[in-house]
């Protein structure tokens, strides 16, 4: 699942409509909109809200494989970037701590990249030259706290330019329109940020049926199914198809009374997939 | 459709790193690389969680300086050919390849490859080693290309034409440097060392079609080993590690055929053999993010800390190569990792 962590409502309203996500509630005290494949969760300003409900959202489900984003407006001190251009996010460097997180860039999104800086407040026209990448009020702690729960190549962070160092600027409609700019990629993100899953092969129903059958004629020991399933994956590795593993049906069939008959057919087993 | 990025798309640079020649000359190699600065590699390349196996489909590069332990003493489970002062380096980490069996993807936690730019200081280190080794009546015995293999990154850094011409001002030297790439033309223009090895891990093509992805095929590497020979660089023959495949005794006694029917074997320096092996808490962290290789899936013992096939099969498989090796190469040139 692709869940987006977003800090203001303004910034979240183009999102939810675009992905069509509803209210989901009584999970946490935080706004939560989800689909099927997708959450968002609106965590509020700031890097302790953002690093919450990075928590609050991971904390859960910690095995899953879920995808994190961050989307957001953010500053830009280099008024040559149009505002509501769309970057993806290479690296954020956290201004109070000097804190950095590399973010893995394996997949081509299609946009321009840029460094982010995360401040603890509003950063105004005087602050240009200590800032010289994008600005922004969460991103360092999003990456932190979600490289807590996520291996880094499924943590992501995207931003639109809003204003150039001028807060006052940024009223909850300019949020919005620029925030629409993401709409015409977001889908190729969710398509892509869904790809970022790691290799795992996992025996299908009819050969976990097939097994599970073996197992329970045959009474194996709990060490001899785990070797049973690592041989049986290693077999379909090398081979490549599935019906030539029914071979082990031959020995769902037998009975076995006594502990010796078992190992002895169960080392048969083994021979048999290991060839 | 899913779009990965190519190899190095991005170039993560030490600040400290980027005022070295070679850093410059990599930039320069990258153009289009996008460099993002960063304090130190270790932020980057040793942090938790990562994923070796996704990060080699868009492998980057980062370029750094070390700092410490420029020269480690060689390992057991490679072999000395008899030198006892025998040390391994690591001027890069990682490889461009992606073999199944290899321990990298246990060692390190990340796919992306560092090349450490502080050359001179690797020199240095290297030269001190060789002045306190603890046996001054035997050179020094160093490999380059265990952490990586530099001759397939050649066109992108010239570490191998570097440490060759080191090599020749340091009579003490020795230095092997092994590979899988069809790269030798790179070094074609470069006088031949005496001291300099060049080593080519060869594999039947079975085994290089499973288990060695993106590497030359065998027919490559030997035609670039021959070249070398026609050259005149001492060369080295790898068998190791050897895979127990189906049909293993006909694959590689097939393997050994053709090798010699392109290389002279007389020419040949020498010949290393081993079966696969690995240290049991890399193969169990690569078995846990490569459970597509059923290279994982197999009964292998556990000798000592060390991954690797039963005994008996061990010994048969050596014993067996090398006896299809002896027919052309002398036993007493012959390496054997038991």
């Amino acid at each position: 699942m692709v869940i987006f962590l977003v800090a203001t409502r303004p910034e979240a309203n183009p999102l939810i409509t675009f992905l069509g996500l509803k209210p989901e509630s009584g999970i946490t005290s935080l706004p939560v909109y989800a689909s099927r494949e997708c959450r968002l969760v609106i965590s509020g300003i700031g890097k302790v809200r953002a690093a919450a409900s990075v928590g609050s959202m991971f904390g859960q489900q910690p095995d899953q494989p879920h995808v994190a984003v961050n989307m957001g407006c953010c500053a830009s001190p280099n008024t040559k970037f149009k505002i509501g251009t769309v970057f993806a996010i290479n690296h954020v460097r956290d201004a109070a701590s000097g804190r950095c997180f590399g973010f893995e860039m394996l997949l081509d999104f299609g946009l321009p990249e840029s460094a982010l800086t995360t401040v603890d407040r509003p950063a105004d026209r005087t602050s240009a030259n200590e800032l010289p990448t994008l600005i922004d009020m969460e991103g360092s702690a999003f990456a932190e706290a979600a490289g807590l729960f996520l291996p880094p190549h499924r943590i992501l962070c995207f931003k639109v330019v809003s204003d150039y160092l001028d807060p006052e600027s940024c009223s909850r409609k300019r949020m919005s329109d620029v925030m629409e700019r993401f709409l015409p990629r977001l889908e190729r993100i969710v398509h892509q940020a869904t790809a970022l899953q790691e290799p795992s092969p996992r025996l299908s129903e009819a050969v976990t049926s097939l097994l599970e059958r073996l197992e329970s004629r045959l009474r194996l020991t709990k060490t001899q199914r785990l070797r049973l399933r690592d041989y049986t994956t290693g077999f379909l590795l090398r081979h490549g198809r599935e019906s030539e593993i029914s071979f082990l049906d031959r020995y769902a069939q037998q009975t076995v009374r006594d502990k010796a008959t078992r190992n002895a057919l169960f080392a048969r087993i083994c021979h048999d997939l290991l060839a | 459709m899913t779009y990965w990025r190519s190899h190095f798309s991005h170039l993560y640079a030490e600040r400290r790193a980027l005022d070295y020649p070679l850093a410059q000359r990599l930039l320069r190699r990258f153009p289009s690389a996008t460099v993002v600065p960063i304090d130190d590699y270790k932020e980057l390349f040793a942090r938790p969680r990562q994923h070796f196996q996704m990060q080699k489909r868009s492998m980057k590069l980062i370029l750094a300086v070390k700092k410490d332990h420029l020269l480690y003493p060689g390992s057991h489970h490679a072999q000395d050919f008899g030198y006892p002062n025998f040390f391994y380096n690591t001027p890069v980490i990682n490889c461009i390849y992606s073999c199944d069996y290899c321990y990298l993807q246990g060692k390190y936690p990340s796919a992306n490859l560092v090349v450490f730019v502080n050359q001179s200081d690797f020199f240095a280190a290297t030269k001190t080693a060789i002045q306190s080794r603890a046996d001054p009546a035997s050179p020094l015995y160093l490999a380059l290309s265990y952490d990586t293999d530099l001759l397939a990154f050649e066109s992108r850094v010239p570490f191998c034409r570097d440490w060759i011409e080191f090599t020749r001002r340091e009579p003490e030297l020795i230095v092997e440097i092994r590979t899988k790439s069809a790269n030798f033309r790179h070094l074609r223009k470069v006088e031949p060392c005496s001291r300099v090895i060049l080593a080519w891990t060869l594999s039947p093509d079975i085994v290089v079609s499973r288990y060695e992805k993106a590497t030359p095929a065998l027919s490559r590497r030997l035609e670039s080993a021959r070249q070398a020979l026609e050259s005149g660089w001492p060369v080295r023959l790898c068998f190791d590690p050897i895979m127990e495949i189906p049909q293993w005794r006909r694959v590689y006694e097939e393997c050994i055929e053709r090798v010699f029917s392109t290389l002279a074997p007389d020419q040949i320096r020498d010949v290393s053999v081993g079966s696969f092996r690995m240290n049991k808490d890399q193969y169990h962290r690569i078995r846990r993010q490569r459970p597509n290789s059923d290279i994982y899936y197999r009964d292998y013992d556990n000798q000592q800390g060390t991954v690797t096939y039963p005994r008996q099969v061990g010994r048969e498989m050596t014993d067996i190569v090398c006896a299809f090796l002896e027919r052309y190469i002398n036993p007493e040139r012959i390496a054997v990792w038991n």
